[in-house]
């Protein structure tokens, strides 16, 4: 149990200052060693409060007001108070409440980086967004990337260092390591090991050629859970060493996606989503549109965006690949790629079961030829090599290389993999292993590499990371605390080589060591004998920094880098090269140069020869997908309470890792189908190897018949044993179902319902519109037809004019606004959002929100302030829907109205999946205003729908009238509770179906409902992560979208001071000073939401519709522009812009279950 | 009571001419009682101790009324969400409740008020205890909406007070309306039954041995003495008060519909909320009345004061209010059909064929439309077992109408993306007992210390106070039963 805070004061830093040696007033590092080594139990009242346990003044205290509170029980109930503190002496630079921000980046998951804009207040990096200067990104974010500053201020992450898992100090570490580094030096480095993560550092990649310079013997390895290896491999068959294919989305109209998610998880740059976006903006009718063909086992965010999708189990995808490439030469006569398709051996059987595969197949393979040097196909990294070998060679035959992908020359050096690692460990050699990264391999590993017991087998095992409650390092015989990348130096480089720079936002909160401080520490020739007791370093900061000389190490490494790749000419060019490389973050041309390559067709043909094809799943022997999770990727990010909470795109589950299965294999398997109780059924997976897992299971529309998809990344263990408070006791481990032989899809699963059910959190129970015209389609020749169709469907069709008894206008025909010069609104491109989430976490990192734990998301009290809807449009009876069955409640896929079993399920295999963000429509009628009893909810004068929240009482009747349910009630005071615990400070086990009384849920959950008897705790380091321009609102209060009313003002302030200045360059005296209204008008589309800019596809878009030239009146003025329950007559701020679908029309024409379903979502309603 | 002549029904000439016989009219207070006894009756129960029985209910509501009051502070030190409340339901059981009882407050002055108006004489041998029960009930009524807010401590910005923040309230509120709307019924109410009391008070003084009771109860009788002058400026305050309550009964409940009437959720958004909460109330109230009215008059002897025709009467009322509602209920599908809104439509299709709550609404439609019909029946009016049970089905199913109406709407509104589904928490359940607790404590110390019936009023309606009273005329008339050949009518 985490103990009881009593926040002290802080020490003050100036006056009189009471000590009692010269030691305590010195504080330094050494005089703490001394105290902790001299009085253990005195120790304690030195630390931080939230070191101690309990200590002399917390215990007095504690007596203190348990006498008070027997005494007067309600003595102590009063309206919570606050204090406000300010700086004594001012910070060069800071101006409380002002943000500054500087460039970075962050390293990515399957190598590459995310450049980023951090915004800091007061020392505090607090947001990220991304860095539009930067080439390989368009200002845009992923939701890794923007819940990845939580995991800054986890409260669990990895503080000290660890020698076998008991705390021991930085002097005693490098004390050990030098003792180690003169041994193996002697021995050449024999024995030594360097395992790396997939990040791909100029620096990093210089200090480990210099540390295998001083340690010729020693041997790099390099390992992620999730790479890219089998395109690697198959680049290299094709095109030789050292190739990279970088793709380049808006120069193709063709896309065919064979499983590869590029516009979700595997997406190659920050950039990639908007460039494949901007082919298909359809701002005009007669706008060209990109066509995007997906073959895929599950819907990804990729498969919602095509035009055409065909749904097949991984393992049949190579099946389908052949056919396109008969197709693909056929078209083109191209007698490699015939060749080569040839020379793939599949079975005969079909891999999908449409009646319209040929069809589909052989049009998209027109459809691509016909498009020659503007058409590539992609394969998903999970696929075999033969697969990416037999992409190769159609997209050599569509011409792509040099058009839509480009080669590129990079550097590469040689590394070994985590099994050849393994393998000599367990031979005993290999004694000193150092780990560097994010990775945990004792979790992670291939199950058959048994990574655990070739760890075991190493005698020094030196892990470092941010987190140190992992597998790995627990079974490591030291821990390093590593950095955070917004606490560090280092540098990346993108896909296409874009050098980009990693600047520490903040000095390490604990005691961290950064990759590059650890690899130079490493190659640094070994220090004769540490001194016993270490000099006392200069002057260091009290607040547990680094020593001096040690915190350069990352810097001067990086600028060392950073000299070799900019080249300056002499010193003074070098240091304002550096100074735009930190601001810019980047270093101009530094992308890798053109490959000469070409593809070798002769081994392609002879490498797709050793494919190995599988029979198709049938109901005996499924097929299995592990893939990672779209919220912690490999596991990496279970901590991250953001990243947890938030819905996956597609299943809409938040908490666990459930098992998917089509609408066809659930009604086989008897299981139950809908979540509107928030139980699922619970299914034993048996793979042929002998491996058993538990999980609930849930039905995914559109996903392959016999197949589940599983995540991975969760059931990283429980209290001492698990990853920290919120991690631990969520999901399933699914890990060890992965071996060499079938690490992403395993053929020949048994399942079994166990009848079993058990609680899982989903925050969308419903799936259909019901026949609600809520987010719009049309084929792009229905938008060539009807340009506006979007504002006639449904019921607005029928809608009469409205009419107000109000005027708009004064009686001189004025219109009557009180602000003539902003006018806020927002719109969002529905035909561009994938639904990735990303812009909910932005909220959620701006606008401080809270997250709630499984319960009370299966309650549905999530927090959101923007929620993703996902639809499926139904396809009913064969694709022909009839009149009048608009409104069908028993008829919904996954979820019969009727509950429990037996309800009738239609087949809806193959739904098209549409996307609708919801947050404060922000309505000039807003119908949540004249309902509040108290005025807490008014409208501003530039067309906000406000939220006071210090006059809500919160009677909540604002949430009930509002048509787009976009408010969100604080049900608990979750700013000041943790609301992952139980009473007794144990992790509430989620995965328990609740105790039901009569039907009713138990009666103390968790430490919310204990109120003033649970622990008021928020840990220390989460407060350092609220923006503090945002209100952190307490229990009792609605809260909802403000159209991030803090950069607004921020604008209007800095637009006056502008318009001030303007004035005074006039020549005009104070008292003079003429401002008129339009010169206090924010300059055009500079003030931008959270949302927006976390966007990766640019589908949102805010601003002053008051202003002609900006960017969201043209986007209201647009044809495809509608609002959703127009009817209602709200006249929300926030509209949307109907999605346009571009089918093929050769193959609309032979299928007509395709005709009646791409792009129709609504056009049946009317 | 002025005897009849029936001049028409004159029995034939052939015979001796025999003396026109009178027809009777029903007593209201059975078997000839005198004043005497009926103030011996009435305060008796005061005055004697109370029977086992109201001990037996009294220690346990006292104990649920605990219970209710440690959930509330269990609900103000930890937060709304003890409760099921949740997205899209952002009112639960809480608002279900407070409906429930402020409908249940209108039957008492309904019968005081209305009834007195309408000259209705058999209303004084109920209003008292009705009364009583609208009072309690809406002060039941009254903790939820003040105590479901999130910040309780704030609820003082209700209230129309000058501050330092000059914001005043959102009069375009209807839940504004509501706080004006109930705390007005509240105090005409407490001020009519007080005013009611005063005669009985004196006369409870005057019958009371020197001691504290004698001092309170004379405290309270504000120096009555039952002269002249004091009951014709009574009766005079009496009326206008009455006049004054009238309105307020159709207000009360026309306000709480606004709630839902005036928003733009589809299945609150109608018309025929005002009428229809109102005819709802009278209905629930009046079977709250009866639950409560038949064992108190089985219990303290009271069959010759609240009569059949007592019960008769209620019960046709509750016919007539709940065919009222049924046809309420009806005329709302009817609309959302005819309406062609597609929304509302549909919202009404969720409550009546595969809804998640459709079953509430069937409890509803049997417990309130269904289940009074059996009052077209005069032998069912009659049984008072029959009466009893259809009266608590009308309690329940006048709960399930506002279960109904919140919990089934809020669920299943605009967006489908955002329907979830409600389920209350164990604090729900027992704060709704606890007030069950709250209300009984209440009610059986109205009955251990304030009359029951009211003594002055029932006197007046005994043959005895018509001043053309004339026991001769009445000796050889006959009753309605008589000529019918029924058995007499006895209690």
């Amino acid at each position: 149990m985490s103990k009881r805070i009593w926040n002290h004061p802080e020490e003050r830093q100036t006056g009189r200052k009471y000590w009692r040696s010269l030691g305590e007033l010195d504080d330094t590092p050494e005089f703490r060693e001394w105290l902790d080594r001299e009085f253990p139990q005195g120790a304690a009242m030195m630390r931080d409060e939230s070191d101690a346990d309990v200590s002399r003044r917390s215990f007095l205290k504690l007596m203190g007001a348990a006498t008070s509170l027997a005494g007067f029980g309600m003595a102590a109930c009063r309206r919570p108070e606050t204090h406000i503190k300010p700086y004594s002496k001012n910070v060069e630079w800071v101006i409380p409440g002002k943000a500054l921000f500087y460039a970075t980046s962050m390293p990515r998951l399957l190598g590459g980086a995310t450049p980023l804009v951090v915004t800091t207040f007061e020392g505090r990096p607090t947001h990220v967004q991304g860095n539009a200067l930067h080439k390989e990104s368009n200002g845009s974010v992923d939701s890794f990337a923007q819940a990845s500053i939580l995991d800054l201020y986890d409260p669990d992450r990895s503080k000290d260092f660890l020698k076998a898992g008991v705390k021991s100090t930085r002097a005693e570490f490098l004390a050990f390591l030098e003792a180690e580094k003169a041994a193996l030096s002697a021995a050449q480095g024999k024995g030594l090991a360097l395992l790396l993560d997939g990040v791909t550092s100029p620096t990093r990649q210089r200090l480990v050629a210099k540390v295998q310079a001083a340690y010729p013997q020693a041997k790099v390895y390099r390992y992620e859970a999730f790479d890219n290896t089998n395109q690697e491999a198959a680049t290299e068959i094709a095109f030789g060493k050292g190739v990279q294919q970088v793709p380049h989305f808006s120069k193709a109209d063709r896309i065919l996606s064979l499983d590869s998610d590029f516009l979700g998880l595997f997406r190659p740059k920050a950039s990639s989503v908007s460039k494949f976006m901007d082919g298909r903006r359809a701002l005009k009718p007669e706008d060209p549109m990109n066509r995007l063909y997906v073959v895929e086992g599950r819907y990804t965010a990729t498969g919602g965006m095509a035009d055409h999708r065909l749904r097949v189990p991984a393992s049949q995808i190579m099946k389908v690949a052949v056919d396109v490439a008969k197709a693909v030469a056929a078209a083109t006569g191209d007698a490699g790629l015939k060749s080569a398709a040839e020379a793939v051996k599949v079975g005969s059987e079909k891999p999908s079961s449409r009646e319209d595969y040929a069809a589909w197949v052989e049009e998209a393979g027109k459809d691509l030829a016909g498009k020659k040097g503007r058409a590539f196909v992609l394969a998903g990294p999970q696929q075999p090599k033969e697969v990416h070998l037999l992409v190769a060679a159609i997209n050599q035959a569509l011409g792509a290389f040099g058009g839509p992908v480009e080669l590129k020359q990079i550097e590469s050096t040689e590394t070994g993999t985590l099994a050849q690692l393994a393998e000599s460990a367990k031979k005993g050699e290999v004694t000193h292993l150092v780990m560097v990264g994010q990775t945990d391999p004792v979790y992670d590993a291939l199950a058959d590499i048994d990574w655990a017991k070739a760890q075991k087998a190493v005698k020094h095992v030196i892990h470092s990371g941010v987190r140190h409650r992992t597998a790995t390092a627990r079974a490591a015989s030291w821990h390093v605390p590593g950095t955070h990348y917004l606490e560090q130096w280092g540098d990346l480089r993108g896909i296409s080589g874009a050098v980009s720079v990693i600047q520490p936002m903040i000095l390490p909160l604990y005691e961290g060591v950064s990759d590059i401080q650890l690899l130079s520490l490493l190659a640094a020739p070994p220090v004769p004998a540490a001194p016993a007791v270490p000099a006392p370093a200069p002057a260091a900061p009290a607040n547990g920094a680094l020593p001096e000389e040690s915190k350069d190490t990352g810097y001067l490494a990086v600028r060392e880098t950073f000299k070799l790749l900019a080249k300056p000419a002499d010193e003074a060019a070098e240091a304002v090269a550096w100074t735009s490389f930190l601001r810019d973050g980047f270093i101009a041309n530094s992308e890798w140069p053109a490959a000469s390559a070409s593809l070798n067709a002769a081994a392609v043909a002879s490498g797709v020869a050793s494919f190995t094809d599988v029979a198709p799943p049938n109901a005996g022997k499924m097929e299995l997908n592990l893939v990672p999770c779209s919220k912690l990727w490999d596991g990496r990010y279970t901590n991250n309470g953001w990243l947890q909470e938030s819905p996956d795109p597609i299943s809409k589950v938040t908490w666990d890792n459930v098992a998917l299965v089509s609408v066809r294999t659930a009604n086989d398997m008897k299981l139950k189908k809908s979540l509107v109780d928030d139980d699922a059924d619970v299914i034993k997976l048996t793979l042929p190897g002998g491996a058993e897992v538990e999980v609930p299971v849930i039905v995914a529309p559109g996903h392959a018949d016999n197949s589940i998809t599983l995540a991975v990344g969760y059931g990283q263990g429980e209290g001492e044993n698990g990853p920290g408070r919120v991690g631990e006791a969520t999901g399933w481990n699914t890990y060890p179902l992965r071996t060499t032989k079938a690490p992403y899809f395993i053929s020949g699963v048994d399942v079994k319902k166990t009848g079993v059910l058990m609680p899982v959190a989903c925050t969308q129970e419903h799936n259909t519109m019901y026949g609600r015209e809520l987010v719009r389609e049309g084929t792009s020749d229905r938008f060539k037809e009807h340009a506006d169709f979007a504002k006639t469907e449904g019921q607005d069709g029928h809608i009469p004019q409205d009419f107000s008894l109000y005027k708009p206008n004064d009686l001189k025909g004025q219109p009557l606004l009180s602000d003539k010069v902003h006018q806020w609104a927002m719109t969002i491109d529905l035909n561009t959002c994938i639904g990735c989430n990303t812009c909910s976490v932005a909220c959620q990192s701006e606008n401080n929100i809270p997250i709630v734990g499984k319960r009370a998301v299966i309650i549905g009290r999530e927090m959101h302030w923007i929620r993703m809807d996902r639809y499926f449009a139904v396809d009913l009876d064969g694709g022909h829907r009839k009149e009048g069955q608009e409104f069908e409640p028993g008829s919904p896929a996954v979820a019969p109205a009727k509950h429990g079993e037996g309800a009738e399920v239609r087949e809806i295999d193959d739904p098209e999946m549409l996307f609708q963000p919801v947050a404060c429509q922000h309505c000039e009628a807003a119908p949540c205003e004249t309902v509040c009893p108290v005025n807490a909810t008014v409208h501003s004068e530039d067309g906000l729908n406000l939220m006071v929240y210090n006059r809500c009482i919160g009677t909540r009747y604002c949430a009930n009238n509002c048509p787009y349910k976009a408010r969100r009630f604080n049900h608990f005071d979750y700013g000041k509770r943790e609301p992952l615990h139980k009473p007794d400070g144990s992790k509430d086990n989620m995965h328990e179906k609740e105790s039901d009384w009569l039907g009713l849920k138990p009666a103390i959950r968790n430490n919310l409902q204990l109120g003033p008897l649970g622990e008021i705790y928020q840990p220390e380091s989460l407060k350092l992560q609220k923006n503090p321009n945002v209100t952190v609102r307490m229990r009792g209060v609605i809260e909802k979208c403000t159209y991030c009313i803090q950069r607004i003002e921020a604008a209007r302030i800095d637009a006056k001071k502008v318009s001030r200045t303007k004035a005074a360059e006039l020549g005009q005296s104070n008292a003079n000073l003429k401002i008129s209204e339009t010169d206090l008008q924010i300059k055009t589309d500079t003030v931008k939401t959270a949302c927006q800019l976390a966007c990766p596809a640019d589908a949102i878009v805010f601003g002053n519709m008051a202003d002609e030239k900006s960017k969201v009146t043209q986007m209201i003025n647009h044809p495809r522009n509608y609002q959703i329950l127009r009817y209602i007559g709200t006249r929300p701020r926030t509209s949307y812009l109907a999605r346009i679908k571009n089918p093929n029309p050769q193959l609309l024409a032979r299928s007509p279950k395709e005709a009646a379903k791409v792009g129709q979502a609504t056009a049946h309603m009317h | 009571m002025a005897a009849h002549t029936h001049d028409d029904h004159m029995p034939a000439l052939d015979g001796p001419c025999s003396p026109a016989k009178v027809l009777l009219r029903e007593p209201l207070v059975l078997n000839n009682r005198s004043y005497g006894w009926i103030t011996d009756r009435i305060a008796g129960i005061v005055e004697k101790p109370q029977p086992k029985i109201w001990w037996y209910i009294f220690i346990p509501s006292v104990m649920l009324f605990l219970v209710m009051a440690s959930l509330f502070g269990y609900l103000i030190s930890t937060g709304v969400g003890v409760w099921g409340n949740q997205h899209p339901v952002s009112w639960g059981w809480p608002i279900v409740n407070f409906v429930f009882w402020i409908g249940i407050g209108h039957a008492g002055t309904l019968i005081s008020a209305i009834l007195f108006l309408t000259r209705q004489k058999w209303r004084t041998s109920v209003n008292r205890a009705a009364e009583a029960m609208t009072i309690f009930a809406v002060m039941c009524a009254g903790l939820y909406p003040g105590l479901h807010v999130g910040r309780v401590w704030m609820a003082w910005f209700l209230a129309p007070v000058p501050n330092a923040n000059a914001i005043w309230q959102n009069f375009k509120s209807p839940l504004l309306w509501d706080v004006f709307a109930v705390s007005t019924y509240f105090t005409v109410s407490v001020i009519f039954w007080y005013l009611g009391l005063v005669p009985d008070l004196a006369t409870l003084r005057d019958r009371c041995k020197p001691g504290i009771r004698k001092i309170l109860y004379g405290l309270f009788a504000l120096g009555w003495r039952g002269g002249n002058r004091q009951w014709s400026h009574y009766e005079m305050a009496y009326l206008l008060l009455a006049a004054l309550s009238t309105p307020l009964v159709l207000s009360v409940h026309t306000v709480v519909s606004f709630d839902f009437a005036t928003s733009i959720v589809p299945g609150w958004h109608a018309t025929i909320f005002p009428p229809y909460f109102v005819a709802g109330a009278i209905f629930g109230g009046f079977a709250m009345v009866l639950t409560l009215m038949l064992p108190v008059r089985k219990l303290y002897g009271l069959e010759d004061l609240v009569t059949a025709k007592h019960i008769d009467n209620m019960a046709k009322i509750i016919l007539l209010t709940g065919t009222i509602v049924g046809y309420a209920y009806l005329s709302e599908l009817f609309i959302a059909w005819y309406g062609g809104n597609k929304y509302e439509f549909e919202a009404f299709m969720l409550r009546i064929k595969d809804g998640p709550y459709t079953w509430a609404y069937y409890c509803m439609m049997f417990c309130n439309v269904i289940s009074p019909q059996i009052f077209w029946f005069k032998w069912a009016r009659h049984n008072l077992w029959v009466v009893f049970t259809v009266s608590m089905f009308v309690n329940a199913g006048m709960w399930f109408e506002r279960f109904v109406i919140i919990v089934t709407t809020l669920a299943r509104d605009f967006l489908p993306g955002s329907w979830d589904m409600y389920h209350p928490t164990w604090v729900d359940v027992w704060t709704f007992i606890g007030t069950f607790g709250f209300f009984m404590m209440n009610f059986l110390l109205f009955l251990r210390f304030l009359p029951v019936i009211a003594i002055g009023e029932v006197k007046g309606v005994l043959p005895e106070s018509d001043p053309h009273y004339n026991p001769d005329a009445l000796a050889g008339g006959v009753t309605e039963e008589e000529i019918r050949g029924e058995a007499p009518r006895t209690a």
